[in-house]
């Protein structure tokens, strides 16, 4: 009778101890599982973020408050340094006017944007600044842009940077 | 512990690994390759570049931006004698060659930080402006633009990016 | 019970709870990842959508065509409240002037983006359809006709892929007379665009069967307002008073808008912006007579005008974009915009491009824009 009863429990053990050894291998796969996914979700947020700095460069070149038009023909790639000059004033000035904060922000998000210039003279005005109070990441989109002066009628080189938090 | 309860449990096991190494292997093959993004970023890159290049106005060269320079150049003899000079007694080869130089070091040697070659092709005088930093002998991305100097006379002006080699 | 019943029992017991946790361990594995593959394909969407959207805003004057996996949905609420939803995923539009139906689906959407400039490029109109909407444009008279042809005429090709057509607006011309006769189609919508009718005759023009086939909608251009009507039953009513507009870019998106909400919303978005920018032109302008003044302009015969002296009688290029400036104010603050103030935009663009050409342009000055 105890010999029974001990085979019975060695048994008991040996199940139970299957199960355990299964039940582990499978939350090991389900923990690999899941962290690829949530690396492939990282990834992919990254992705989201850099076509979102994209398009916001995009915009910051197409903004008709900066962009250099002639007889109402716009030239492409092109920014109007009085423009940005006075938009710039602008934005200062309107600092604490929410509709107009909020117009930009939602064209242009949490962003910074900054627009230097390389020729003939140097200079690095900031456009628009607007982190987020936290922010994890920031992706930096740059690229080079021509720079109008009206008063000369000529075309500077400068380099637009807009920096993208997320 | 029976041998069936042994065979069956293997069995199993056998399943789920199985069954997780083609998750893993969807996973992996399903992923887009970021390789291709990256190099038209950079080829997107050369070619605003020289786009913006060319609009630019030298320093004191009678408002002619550097596609005018590089015109001008382009038709000069090979030694850059027959070039028009500018308002500082410079020729617009040698304009064309400092301007050049200096934005792309500007560009791509500061703010860029990247490797470049830049040359151009189609004229003697035009190609003894080639400029280069590290060179890009490896991978490399490159952008290229035909510019016209006059009906059916073209030259192409080549620029070629690379990472930033350790010097 | 025996022993071995007991044993049985425990099995039983074992095998139940193993089986049930297993189940449930991949039915949530499951259930998370149909969540993630949803979460995923909104986000791409939600980020190809603004992508379509952002580069028609950048191209100007041009349609593209947009595939729509899932319907799109735009809705605009009073207080300006604008949502594209696609799936459950919502995104806003409030800083873009987006004319669209409630909802496209089906056929792939076409997006058309037109510049409005007064004279300056001052925003895009983005509008929105796809070829499961159909557009009547009915007239009654010789002028009403001149302006369909007008409308008509300005409306972009379809669009076409390895020479088949993708997507296109959809439309017809219809006289008054022939209205009775029209045979309803089987598409999601149909919007009638009338031209110079008396809006009292309106209601039930439109055959009783095209209110049964689809959903039914309308506008009816008038001299100097709008008016915006939805199917009721089998006739169209009007639910709200009319709206005002002022040129052909006003009068598309009254045509795209689903109703007067979105209509009033763009229009308001783009009074906006046009306040902001005849200031910075204002400015500008400014520097440049400033520049003339201290010689930095060598031309001294410039004249931009003068900030602190307007000039009533012939108004120089200052103070027209100061009046234009003044007028995007008043109409902003307004709780309807006003037919008298539109149109009084509409001349001040005109004025404003004449000057710019003549005055300056002409006389080989800086143009301001």
């Amino acid at each position: 009778m105890k010999k029974r009863s001990a085979k019975g429990q060695i048994q008991m053990f040996e199940t139970v101890g299957v199960l355990v050894i299964f039940f582990f291998l499978l939350m090991i796969g389900a923990v690999f599982y899941f962290r690829a996914q949530n690396t492939s979700l990282q990834r992919e947020g990254l992705q989201a973020s850099n076509q979102r700095a994209f398009q916001t460069t995009l915009k910051a070149l197409y903004l008709p408050e900066l962009d250099c038009s002639f007889l109402k023909m716009q030239k492409e790639n092109c920014i109007d340094l009085v423009k940005l000059q006075k938009f710039q004033e602008f934005l200062e000035e309107n600092q604490n006017n929410t509709q107009v904060m909020q117009d930009y922000f939602t064209e242009l998000g949490f962003a910074s944007i900054t627009v230097s210039e390389l020729y003939p003279q140097e200079r690095h005005p900031v456009l628009y600044d607007n982190p987020p109070d936290e922010f994890t990441d920031k992706i930096v989109k740059k690229s080079p842009v021509l720079l109008y002066d009206p008063l000369r009628d000529e075309y500077g080189f400068g380099i637009i940077e807009v920096d993208v938090y997320v | 512990m029976s041998r069936a309860q042994m065979e069956i449990f293997g069995l199993v096991i056998i399943v789920i690994l199985v069954a997780l190494g083609l998750l893993f292997a969807v996973a992996v093959l399903t992923k887009k390759p970021t390789q291709q993004v990256q190099q038209m970023t950079t080829s997107v890159q050369g070619a605003n570049f020289l786009n913006t290049l060319m609009g630019t106005t030298a320093r004191d060269c009678h408002g002619l931006t550097v596609r005018g320079l590089i015109q001008d150049c382009a038709l000069a003899d090979v030694n850059w004698n027959s070039a028009s000079v500018c308002a500082d007694g410079k020729s617009t080869c040698e304009r064309a060659n400092a301007t050049i130089s200096f934005l792309l070091e500007k560009t791509f040697g500061e703010v860029l930080k990247k490797d470049y070659r830049f040359f151009m092709s189609g004229s003697g005088a035009a190609e003894r402006i080639s400029l280069e930093r590290g060179g890009c002998p490896n991978e490399r991305e490159s952008a290229v633009r035909p510019e016209l100097v006059r009906p059916g006379f073209y030259i192409n002006v080549t620029l070629y990016l690379c990472d930033k080699t350790n010097r | 019970m025996t022993r071995k019943g007991f044993d049985i029992q425990f099995n039983w017991i074992f095998v139940m709870i193993a089986g049930a946790l297993i189940l449930g361990f991949f039915f949530t594995i499951a259930q998370k990842q149909r969540a993630l593959s949803t979460e995923h394909l909104q986000r791409t969407l939600a980020v190809e959508v603004e992508e379509i959207f952002v580069d028609a805003l950048v191209s100007k004057g041009t349609s593209q065509s947009l595939p729509l996996p899932e319907a799109l949905e735009f809705d605009c609420e009073k207080g300006c409240v604008c949502d594209l939803k696609i799936a459950s995923a919502k995104e806003p539009f409030g800083d873009k002037a987006i004319f669209a139906p409630q909802r496209v689906s089906g056929q792939d959407a076409l997006v058309w983006t037109l510049d409005w400039k007064q004279p300056y490029r001052v925003m895009n109109f983005l509008f929105v359809t796809n070829p499961s909407i159909k557009y009547y444009f009915v007239y009654q008279s010789q002028q009403g006709k001149l302006l369909v042809d007008q409308l008509v005429k300005g409306l972009p090709p379809p669009i076409k892929k390895s020479g088949k057509v993708v997507t296109q607006i959809d439309f017809g011309i219809v006289p008054k007379e022939n209205l009775s006769v029209l045979t309803a189609e089987a598409y999601d919508q149909v919007k009638f665009v009338f031209v110079l009718f008396d809006p009292n005759v309106l209601g039930s023009l439109v055959p009783a069967s095209f209110f049964r086939e689809s959903q039914v909608s309308a506008i009816n251009i008038e001299q100097d307002k709008l008016e915006f009507y939805e199917g009721k039953g089998s006739s169209l009513v009007m639910p709200n008073p009319p709206e005002s507009y002022a040129g052909l870019p006003m009068l598309y998106a009254a045509m795209f808008a689903q109703n007067n909400v979105m209509y009033e919303c763009g229009m308001r978005t783009a009074i906006r912006k046009l306040s902001y920018l005849s200031q910075l032109y204002l400015e500008r302008a400014a520097t440049l007579q400033d520049a003339v003044l201290q010689g930095d302009v060598p031309r001294t015969w410039c004249e931009y005008g003068n900030k602190a002296n307007p000039q009533v009688s012939n108004p120089t290029i200052i103070d027209l974009l100061s009046q234009q400036h003044d007028l995007a104010k008043k109409l902003m603050s307004q709780p309807q915009l006003s037919v008298s103030e539109l149109k009084k935009l509409d001349d001040l663009q005109a004025r404003l491009d004449e000057k710019n050409r003549n005055d300056i342009v002409l006389k080989s000055c800086p143009e301001v824009f």
